[in-house]
């Protein structure tokens, strides 16, 4: 089930609410409803997810409980161990196989189903024994507690990823008050519109151009790039304010998962504000143990490498997540050669214009279908081999005119920042105590205009992929 | 397992607030009642999806919500009224046609390119890439010997008149967005490179593709009614005009042709409204046979598996002909069988798309049997010539039966 999908917000969401509003037991109906949430997508894989929270449950437990430093380190290494053998064998096993002897398409290796979000679910299991084992939060001894965390469907299949910390106290206990509400709804509302008004339509010029990469000009290989990186923001973006808003409206504080990476000036400064509670996850629970950047210039540049390749592979099994995860580690390491303080001397515009080049170059191999077709679009796009194609007028209506504009306006943060002037806006920091009662109205009229304008998109069957969602 | 119902407290204006939301995000559903099922099989154009067998549940439960999730999409509230409403916004605010088959042309110019959104330009290949290319020539001329042989032994005289489209008529109103192979194709049968037009009929058959003198008259804005998918008014005149001087018949005397302002026949199929400059012909002599289509229908019903097929029957006292004529055609028949019908004493018309090809020469027995014929006109659009193909090669079947 996907949050811009009719039965979602026309019949799961409403009932969601009103069982929030309504039963007493909320932590239990809230994890009653992410099972439905899940059930209604993986049917009886939902037994996987179930399992993986019973495992994490035991397992939380006893290291919480355990005094013996070396049995607390066996327990968490067994169980970080069981975690990841559920992730690969579910998700990379296919991926192994095909690399190492090249099985049948109809083997069983290759047709191994893929649990919506096991990524996700697995992170934030480690998160949690890890949280343990360090201290950082107590064993949650109520399972409802602990399946709400692993299994909360605003984050379960997409993220934003939870630290255990972070949460745990919201677990036990939170507040919901109208505001809560009042944020959670518009940031919900703005979360559909970037997605549905804006991402959908910008799928819609680039599926069917890296459709057909081979008979790409280079004008049209740029726009199918410039589209894909605009729809994956938005796409993802507006996914992860959907998720925060509904947070917000069951009384919790979900981290902000992006802060205008379009306007990073390095692609260390994109990797602050890209999918952030990944990032914070990779240095937190990878970068940090391997000894992060103390251990000298070396085993720092091998442990970004190591994390970013990681990090590829976490998005995808596919060699084009393994080079789109490579290309950021070595673009990073090459920054801290010093090629990030030589920008950082450099006009504003040469910055900005470096990091989208290098991020747009990123997300055609992270797009492409293989390595072979990434290869023919980027070979488009600097070789400037061009072919005979449709021009730019020919490929875009009106629509799509209209909202690649608005897209690349919306993807830096004058629009917001006049907007908050107007609309009380959720933001990154506690809300102002006062805010005068005309900006509420204007909020409320904001958000019934975006979530109109998508309730019309997605009542008649607009196309609507959803690009986080298989990983 | 521990959870206390006071770990989560909502305040009273959450809770308002919720509700009145929840309240707000369940209409589309709680209104799906006021919705007739009939009304929304028309709007979807097929069957609406049924509410999945329970049985089926344990098998595949993410199968059986996918299919309660179809059930609940065909049926959401208001799904007409919201398409309409996103069709309006796009037309009107981007200038973006209501579907992927339709294209916008500049100067009020709508043209239909495909016959869904699966398959956008399937129209444009048929009458530009596949009607007019030199294959075309040949296979005509074999459609018109099969007409002329049969219409020799049955003593019925059948003729073939094709007619240009917009599409052939104004390709180089076709916008940019179209391919740009449709647009050169179009245009070079519009320069005058189609087979159709240099074909001479065998004796006994009438052939008229009427594309150069549709062509003199395209400037007038309402000549080929701009955002429409037929042929109607002054340009049905004008094709109707080649006919009848090709079979020595004068045009009507009691015609009279006035400019009017109609809707675009195209965007009307997305609920559209859009006026476009049109002429009209009137002619009192006309009359429609209402008892006469009943008769018609009843004679051929059993040949056409879509009982809702489309007939029409017209007679005219004072006509110049005292022909009885039946017009088997495409969708363009529907227009030209009135205008037709001012030149002959009665004209029934078949829009025979859905009949089999085969079931020609049998329709036109039945309907001889109900009013006897003296003429068949085969009519189609341009890209709607496979049709003449399929239909004579039933007539050349038949008359092997039929003594000389």
């Amino acid at each position: 089930m996907v949050f811009s999908s009719v039965e979602f917000l026309f019949l799961f969401l409403p009932l969601f609410l009103l069982a929030q509003n309504f039963l007493p037991w909320r932590n239990l109906s809230f994890v009653l409803f992410s099972l439905v949430f899940y059930f209604a997508g993986e049917g009886w894989f939902t037994a996987v997810v179930a399992v993986s929270v019973a495992i994490n449950y035991v397992f939380g437990l006893r290291i919480g409980d355990a005094a013996d430093p070396r049995k607390r380190k066996q327990l968490l290494a067994v169980s970080v161990a069981l975690n990841l053998a559920l992730l690969i064998f579910f998700k990379y096993a296919g991926f192994i196989a095909d690399t190492l002897f090249h099985p049948a398409k109809d083997s069983i290796w290759m047709n191994i189903h893929l649990p919506l979000g096991i990524s996700f679910f697995t992170f934030h299991a480690i998160s949690y024994l890890v949280d343990i084992y360090r201290r950082d939060a107590r064993a949650e001894r109520s399972f409802v507690n602990l399946s709400l965390y692993m299994l909360m469907f605003p984050q379960l299949i997409a993220g934003p990823i939870l630290r255990f910390h972070m949460v745990a106290g919201q677990l036990r206990r939170r507040v919901v008050t109208s505001r809560h509400v009042y944020y959670g709804l518009l940031l919900f509302c703005f979360g559909l519109g970037q997605k549905v008004l804006l991402a959908d339509t910008m799928a819609g010029v680039a599926d069917p151009l890296f459709a057909r990469a081979d008979t790409l000009s280079t004008q049209t290989a740029w726009l199918a790039a410039i589209c894909y990186t605009l729809q994956i923001f938005f796409d993802f973006g507006g996914y992860s304010n959907m998720a925060m808003g509904l947070g917000w409206m069951a009384g919790f504080h979900f981290p902000r998962n992006f802060n205008f990476p379009y306007i990073a000036r390095s692609i260390t400064d994109f990797w602050r504000r890209w999918h952030m509670s990944l990032s914070r996850w990779f240095r937190d629970y990878l970068y940090i143990p391997l000894g992060g950047n103390r251990l000298g210039p070396l085993k720092t540049y091998r442990n970004l490498m190591i994390v970013f390749l990681l990090c590829g592979l976490w998005h995808g099994a596919a060699w084009t997540f393994v080079l789109w995860g490579a290309y950021h580690g070595l673009l990073l390491v090459l920054e801290r050669l010093g090629w990030e303080k030589l920008l950082q001397k450099s006009p504003r515009l040469l910055q900005h214009g470096y990091t989208m080049l290098a991020v747009i170059v990123g997300w055609v191999l992270f797009r492409a279908a293989s390595v072979e077709q990434a290869g023919q679009i980027l070979a488009k796009m600097f070789l400037l081999r061009t072919a005979e194609d449709l021009t730019i007028r020919q490929i875009l209506n009106g629509e799509e005119m209209v909202v690649l504009v608005v897209a690349i306006a919306l993807s830096a943060p004058l629009v917001p920042a006049l907007l908050r002037r107007l609309v009380a806006l959720p933001g990154l920091r506690p809300w102002p105590r006062r805010v005068p009662a005309w900006q509420y109205s204007a909020g409320v009229v904001l958000g019934l205009s975006i979530l109109l304008g998508a309730a019309l998109k997605i009542l008649t069957g607009a196309y609507s992929p959803f690009i986080y969602f298989r990983f | 397992m521990r959870t206390r119902p006071d770990a989560v407290r909502l305040s009273a204006g959450a809770r308002l607030w919720t509700t009145l939301a929840a309240l707000f995000l369940l209409i589309p559903v709680l209104g799906m009642r006021l919705q007739s099922t009939e009304r929304l099989e028309l709007f979807h154009n097929r069957s609406l999806q049924p509410w999945p067998a329970a049985a089926a549940f344990a098998a595949d439960p993410a199968a059986w919500f996918r299919a309660a999730r179809g059930w609940l999409g065909d049926r959401v509230y208001p799904i007409r009224r919201a398409a309409q409403w996103r069709k309006r916004l796009l037309l009107n605010v981007f200038h973006t046609a209501p579907g992927r088959q339709v294209a916008l042309g500049e100067d009020g110019y709508v043209f239909l390119t495909g016959t869904s959104n699966a398959t956008p330009y399937d129209i444009l290949e048929n009458i530009c890439l596949k009607a007019h290319i030199p294959a075309a020539g040949p296979a005509m001329r074999r459609a018109l010997r099969e007409a002329a042989g049969y219409g020799q032994r049955r003593g019925i005289a059948v003729d073939v008149v094709v007619l240009p489209t917009l599409l052939t008529l104004y390709p180089e109103r076709l916008p940019e967005s179209v391919p740009p192979q449709y647009r050169a194709a179009c245009r070079a049968a519009a320069a005058g490179d189609s087979p159709l037009l240099h074909i001479a009929a065998p004796a006994g058959v009438h052939y008229v593709f009427p594309f150069r003198e549709l062509q003199a008259l395209r400037d007038d804005p309402g000549f080929f009614p701009q955002a429409n998918w037929h042929a109607s008014g002054w340009s049905v005149q004008v094709a109707r005009d080649a006919y009848l001087a090709a079979l020595g018949l004068a045009p009507p005397a009691q015609e009279t042709r006035t400019a009017a302002q109609a809707p675009s026949e195209i965007l009307r199929l997305s609920d559209l409204t859009r006026a476009q400059p049109v002429y009209e012909l009137h002619n009192a002599d006309v009359q429609a046979d209402g008892d006469g289509e009943a008769g018609f229908r009843t004679a051929i019903a059993a040949l056409i598996p879509n009982p809702r097929f489309i007939t029409s029957v017209f007679v005219n006292a004072n006509a110049a002909s005292g022909e009885s004529v039946l017009i088997l055609s495409d969708s363009y028949g529907q227009l030209f069988a009135p205008a037709l019908a001012g030149a002959f004493r009665s004209v029934a018309q078949i829009t025979a798309n859905e009949m089999a090809p085969g079931d020609a020469a049998r329709l036109i027995e039945q309907t001889d049997r109900w009013r006897r014929l003296d003429r068949v006109i085969l009519l189609t659009h341009d890209g709607g010539a496979f049709r003449v193909y399929g239909w004579t090669q039933s007539l050349r079947v038949a008359a092997t039966r039929l003594q000389p």
